[in-house]
């Protein structure tokens, strides 16, 4: 298969990118196929796992992944959930997040790690980073147009953040896509007429929208989402519970090991996602946990009633804000011809019931729960080169209703999340007090429950008038993406403003310019020699990452497996020497293999060896 | 005007109907995007479908592997101003809220209490207050005694809203004839007309704002933990 990739390149097509909370798949179109950049590498998906030594080091992908357990303090897991995490929750959340975090920066979450304060969206782009460099060795062409699917939930400057993170990781085109509108693109057929409700529900987000098909245009009706209804949280639920049980249990007796409670929380949390699915499969499901000293591991099995209570909120919360969905546009519950649920949790039976029931119809069983976000991207990404003429277009509604506190605090809608994108609107403002040079706006946002601070817009440097005189005009204007861009200029003088967007969570206006004008410019070198130096850093951190498995975990390995790894690291480190770029690929792959079963008992196994 | 692209002069705004490149259009009336006259009544669906028509002409998605960058660019700038101008006319009563403004009565959307609610508009706040109160208290019992209320007022709301619908009929006939015999220029309208339409215009504005405050305040408050 690499042939053929090689035999025809084309450098400008956009690759499809879902984006996921655990793990990031990334597919080409080849015609009317698919091809995914994993199998070319060996694997699925790219796990989203960053580990950042302190000197300088970086892992990413499998490899940070498989052993988080050694270094839990140094990985961070689920970059994309720290977009739009709240710095003070994460804080709280003690060993289920073991990471400093710098109390200095309410509104941008930053963390200390790998020796400095890095923002939520630096790690983003570091891992977006590995994500495109690993599809440029799988296809062996520059990737810097991909379609990247984002949560109905990511607010306009969520969107902004990802993008820029994007662009960080050496993206020049970015084309979003709403991970429901990628659900439904997927799933839509040549000749579907109708109307759907679709619904996204992962480890990270919840999302769900109204989407009109024809053979020749996907209309999104309306969509909403929530960013604290993901999965994870009752996976935290569980490992929490099952812990402090535990704790419990085992008080008293000597038992080792909670000295290195961060090392035991991120264990259990690798084993709650297989848990909560067996509990919702089979309606049980035990735990265990052999601590060092411990003649017997402690167990605890939970029953079903234990997993309702813990989806009950999650429920009820989704069913209103489809209830909201409906009520907004003036349909009934069960206006729909079709229901489509993809994302992890949507496996779960209880969820499936519930969505059903709220959708007011039987949901399809033809949709792959953790394939169709990709496969949607893939169809975005196809129309965009223009490789599919067949293709309906897809137009996007707005991520929210944004809306205006006025006088007296009562906040009007300005753009209703029915528009479609982009949108733009202008509201003209003014001062009530003499020579008042600055003026402050509140933003707000309306997913169908209420009303949510979004972002404070400074004016500054408004010419010294009269009360009342001057003549502020704010454009608010929506990219195709839903990402916000605010300007606005004095009209009666013609002066421009200074102003400032300071959103609830991310960058200000200000910041976001300045970390656009520090963007990496055109690569100097040629795409063969980047890639030979790509190839060579990872080699080199593979080969360092074995010898300190070995140093740390002397007895995990095989005599057998020793050999092996050592001799196919020695063919690594010649070819690195001279080799051209196919035979380090080819070198690393083999000794990946090698490594592979030793790495996978790494992650089962360093929690023991590691208190021994 | 000319086309940008291949300087054929257009006859469309948004889009060149010869060489099919977007135009990068400025400040324009929303029915001169769409190349229709101003009239109030429309089919279901009949500017959905000129819209959509045009969106599958102008949209960037179309133009976002387009070697000339200025091409995205035209492309967005129309794709909004389509857009806008959808949202200006996509219903009745913005079409009216469009048309009145354009005549000159920017503010003609002042909220007013309808004539048949003006007796109830203070029991309304204060039945809508004491449930928003008990929601925002997660108080169950409480915002259960409202609701009867509540049900019993948006009957009223709804008898309103349909005198206003009937209302908004004839003012929208009389436009649309005048409309019809003016040719190219806006129709000149009687004092009487734009009285009564600037009126419907509020009272319509005051029932979505109510409208919208007893559907919230009809969804059952989350309990709160004791």
């Amino acid at each position: 298969m690499p042939a053929t990739l090689r035999s025809n390149p084309n450098d400008e097509s956009f690759v499809a990118i879902d984006f996921g909370t655990r793990a990031t798949r990334v597919a080409l179109a080849r015609g009317a196929n698919l091809v995914r950049v994993g199998e070319l590498l060996g694997e699925q998906e790219i796990p989203a796992a960053l580990a950042l030594a302190a000197d300088g080091g970086m892992l990413a992908g499998s490899e940070a992944f498989q052993q988080q357990a050694l270094f839990p303090r140094e990985t961070v897991l689920a970059p994309k959930l720290l977009l739009t995490s709240d710095p003070a929750e994460l804080g709280g959340r003690g060993d289920f997040f073991p990471h400093e975090i710098d109390a200095d920066a309410p509104q941008l979450l930053r963390l200390q790690i790998g020796g400095r304060l890095r923002s939520a969206i630096e790690l983003a782009g570091l891992y977006l980073s590995h994500v495109r460099r690993t599809a440029e060795i799988g296809l062996e062409r520059p990737v810097e147009s991909a379609v990247l699917t984002v949560p109905v939930a990511f607010t306009p400057f969520d969107r902004q953040a990802l993008r820029l993170a994007a662009r960080l990781a050496g993206f020049r085109r970015v084309r979003m896509i709403d991970e429901t509108t990628a659900v439904a693109l997927a799933w839509i057929g040549s000749g579907f007429r109708g109307r759907l409700g679709v619904c996204s529900w992962g480890a990270g987000y919840f999302g769900v929208s109204l989407v009109e098909a024809s053979p020749e245009l996907v209309r999104v009706v309306a969509a909403t989402g929530d960013a604290r209804l993901g999965g994870e949280q009752i996976e935290r639920a569980l490992a929490s519970d099952f812990l402090a049980r535990a704790e419990e249990a085992l008080r008293g007796t000597g038992a080792k090991g909670f000295e290195h409670r961060t090392h035991v929380a991120r264990h259990l949390l690798g084993l709650a996602p297989g848990a909560l699915q067996e509990l919702g499969a089979k309606g049980k499901t035990q735990l265990r946990l052999h601590l060092p000293g411990e003649k017997t591991p402690f167990r605890h099995v939970y029953e079903r009633a234990a997993l309702d209570a813990w989806l009950a909120p999650a429920l009820e919360r989704a069913e209103e804000m489809i209830a909201a969905l409906y009520g907004d546009l003036g349909l009934l519950r069960g206006d729909v011809d079709g229901v489509l649920l993809a994302g992890g949790m949507t496996r779960i039976p209880q969820v499936r019931a519930a969505l059903g029931q709220a959708f007011g119809r039987e949901p399809s069983d033809a949709v792959d729960p953790g394939e169709a976000a990709l496969r949607g991207a893939l169809h975005r990404a196809r129309f965009l080169d223009r490789s599919d003429e067949e293709a309906p277009l897809t137009l996007d509604a707005l991520p929210l209703t944004l809306g205006l506190e006025g006088q007296g605090g009562i906040v009007t809608p300005l753009l209703r999340r029915t528009e479609m994108l982009p949108a733009s609107v202008v509201e003209l403002f003014t001062t009530y007090l003499e020579k008042q040079t600055e003026v402050g706006v509140q933003l707000f946002g309306h997913r169908g429950l209420g009303w949510e601070k979004l972002a404070r817009i400074e004016l500054a440097k408004i010419p010294g008038m009269k009360e009342g005189e001057p003549q502020l005009e704010i454009r608010f204007a929506f990219d195709e993406d839903g990402a916000l861009q605010v300007s606005g200029q004095e009209t009666s003088r013609g002066r421009p403003l200074g102003l400032d967007v300071r959103p609830e969570r991310g960058l200000t206006a200000k910041q976001l310019a300045a970390a656009e004008k520090e963007l990496p410019g055109e690569p100097e070198d040629g795409f063969q020699d980047r890639l030979r130096d790509e190839l060579g850093v990872r080699a080199r951190v593979q080969l360092t990452t074995l010898r300190e498995v070995m140093r740390k975990l002397p007895g995990i390995m095989t005599r057998d497996e020793k050999q092996l790894i050592a001799a196919k690291s020695q063919e690594l480190v010649e070819v690195l020497e001279g080799g051209d770029t196919l035979e380090m690929q080819t070198c690393s792959k083999e000794l990946s293999e090698a490594a592979h079963p030793v790495l996978l008992r790494v992650y089962d196994k360093s929690l023991e060896a590691l208190l021994r | 005007m000319k086309c940008w692209n291949c300087s054929n002069p257009l006859d469309e705004l948004l889009v060149c109907s010869r060489c099919g490149m977007p135009q990068s259009v400025g400040v324009l009336g929303p029915f001169d995007a769409f190349g229709l006259p101003p009239k109030l009544r429309w089919e279901e669906g009949e500017l959905l479908s000129a819209y959509e028509t045009l969106a599958r002409r102008c949209h960037p998605d179309l133009f976002r592997a387009h070697r000339d960058s200025r091409v995205l660019t035209a492309s967005q700038t129309a794709m909004r101003a389509l857009n806008d101008a959808y949202r200006t006319v996509r219903d009745p009563e913005s079409r009216l809220r469009y048309v009145l403004s354009a005549l000159g009565h920017a503010h003609a959307s002042t909220r007013t209490v309808p004539e048949g609610l003006q007796d109830s508009v203070q029991i309304l706040d204060r039945v809508l207050t004491a449930a928003e109160k008990a929601q925002a208290a997660g108080d169950r019992a409480a915002w259960e005694t409202e609701q009867d209320h509540l049900a019993s007022l948006q009957v009223k709301v709804e008898n309103a809203r349909d005198r206003s619908n009937q209302m908004l009929r004839r003012i929208a006939e009389e436009w649309d004839r005048a409309v019809a015999t003016a040719g190219e220029e806006w129709p000149d309208m009687s004092d009487d007309w734009v009285d009564q339409a600037v009126r419907l215009a509020g009272e319509r504005a005051y029932l979505s704002a109510v409208e919208t405050r007893i559907g919230e305040a009809r969804r059952k408050p989350v309990e709160t933990p004791a």
